[in-house]
């Protein structure tokens, strides 16, 4: 019987053999590469949770702060008034007026609100 | 009879054939490894889907991370001018209570009829309120 069949099976067998080795090499970095992106992956989510954490504390003081803003324009505002009025009114004369009035009236309604 | 020389009545038996049970076998390990090559193939062609959605869900969890440093950093920046803004007013405010807080006593004093405290009071508001 010839050897033909023999020979070319035996390359058939090889070739066949060599392509699943080729695969199996390609499987395993592409299984190593993906173990890869997941743990990098978890790491970020890590971090992203860290920071989003972060962000809400941050969040929170200048939530604090700006009522504190707030609060102290609201007070600049009355403080103004009030200082306004009183340096108006004692630079007039002595002696009742309509401006004297007016300026005593918001004195009166704003000052003591301080 | 017969003659000496004269051939079986039956053919001679053949000689076994060897190269069969290797052909075989060969046949054999030719479809266990197209088998694994496929296998192997299909195998690789998944990890490597994996692979790219993987890749994917990184990348979005990076841009993830990257928009909330941003927007950290943003508030970070917000809280800072607003602590300024505070450092401002509160000094801004100090310096109108010193006129503020006497007008404020003149004008409590002036509404509770305390003469001896509203004389007190003015001439605090006539000091500080030039």
């Amino acid at each position: 019987m010839s050897r033909a069949p023999i020979i070319a099976l035996s390359a058939v067998a090889a070739l066949f053999l060599a392509t699943a080795a080729v695969f199996t090499v390609l499987f395993i970095n592409e299984r190593n590469e993906t173990d890869r992106l997941t743990a990098a992956r978890a790491a970020r989510e890590t971090t992203a949770g860290e920071v989003a954490k972060e962000r809400e504390e941050a969040d929170k003081s200048l939530a604090d702060k700006r009522s504190r803003q707030n609060d102290l324009d609201a007070e600049r505002d009355l403080l103004t008034q009030c200082v306004e009025a009183t340096k108006a009114y004692f630079k007039l004369p002595v002696g009742n007026s309509p401006e004297s009035d007016r300026l005593f009236k918001i004195m009166y309604d704003v000052c003591p609100q301080i | 009879m017969t003659a000496p020389y004269a051939p079986p009545p039956y053919p001679p038996p053949q000689p076994a054939s060897r190269t069969r049970p290797v052909v075989v076998v060969l046949a054999l390990l030719v479809v266990l490894a197209l088998g694994a090559a496929g296998t192997m193939a299909a195998l690789w062609n998944d990890a490597r889907q994996d692979r790219t959605t993987a890749s994917r869900a990184l990348d979005d969890a990076t841009r993830q991370v990257d928009d909330r440093r941003a927007e950290l950093s943003d508030t970070r920046k917000a809280i800072q001018e607003t602590t300024e803004k505070i450092s401002s007013l509160e000094s801004e405010n100090a310096e109108l209570h010193k006129c503020a807080d006497p007008a404020k006593d003149s004008i409590i004093a002036a509404r509770d009829g305390n003469q001896p405290a509203l004389a007190a009071a003015i001439d605090r508001v006539e000091v500080a309120c030039r």
